[in-house]
């Protein structure tokens, strides 16, 4: 049986997960979004959150709205729960006024590397090891 | 002396205010489970700016910053994506 790591969250307005993430050892507020191929970080965090500039730009097709370039920052220590990943790249971006209180978003490029879960009764985002398939 | 909480209970004794919580104590999982309130308040970037400064000289504190009222207002359908 694989282990699996139990992230305790709630929900927010309209059902989205609202987990706990440590970016470089200080912990924020995160909403679980498999639709997003990156983390993206609320850019008015910027100033607390401390993380660096990774030279490189991602490109962002909101929905809606015509694609937008933002500067990609880099996140030295990135934990969820017990599971730690390094030097993730993060997407900073404006959030509109009215999401102004969410830290950032929690992306595929951590979650891919799990086999993860929402449980609606629990409110918890559970992340399994992948197993390695034998060949 | 600074009360030892829940983290449930600092949501509702700083309702819809910014915090920066000490976290004391933590699950299994590294969820966090109780925490001494730091700084609390309504402006964000006062109460936020205090944390990097007290972990200035506190640093192996586990700091744990976040709003206590809702993150996403009423009837707000939040569709975000960043591919």
């Amino acid at each position: 049986m694989s282990r699996s790591n139990r992230i305790s969250g709630f929900f927010a307005y309209g059902g989205v997960l609202i987990v706990p993430v440590t970016l470089n050892a200080d912990r924020y507020l995160f909403m679980v979004d498999c639709g997003a191929a990156h983390f993206a970080l609320n850019r008015r965090k910027l100033d607390v959150i401390n993380a660096e500039p990774a030279g490189v730009n991602i490109t962002i097709a909101p929905v809606g709205k015509s694609l937008i370039t933002a500067p990609a920052l880099t996140v030295r220590d990135f934990m969820v729960g017990a599971q730690k990943q390094n030097n993730i790249l993060l997407a900073a971006l404006d959030f509109p006024e009215a999401l102004s209180k969410l830290d950032g978003l929690l992306g595929m490029n951590f979650l891919h590397n799990y086999r993860f879960t929402i449980e609606p009764d629990t409110a918890t985002l559970v992340l399994r090891e992948i197993p390695v398939r034998k060949k | 002396m600074r009360d030892d909480l829940k983290i449930s209970d600092i949501r509702e004794r700083h309702k819809d205010q910014w915090v920066v919580v000490e976290v004391t104590k933590v699950d299994k999982h590294n969820n966090p489970l109780r925490g001494c309130v730091l700084f609390h308040g309504e402006d964000e970037k006062k109460v936020y700016s205090q944390g990097p400064k007290y972990r200035q000289t506190h640093p192996q504190a586990d700091l744990f910053y976040f709003y206590t009222g809702d993150l996403i207002p009423e009837g707000i359908g939040v569709m975000l994506v960043a591919i």
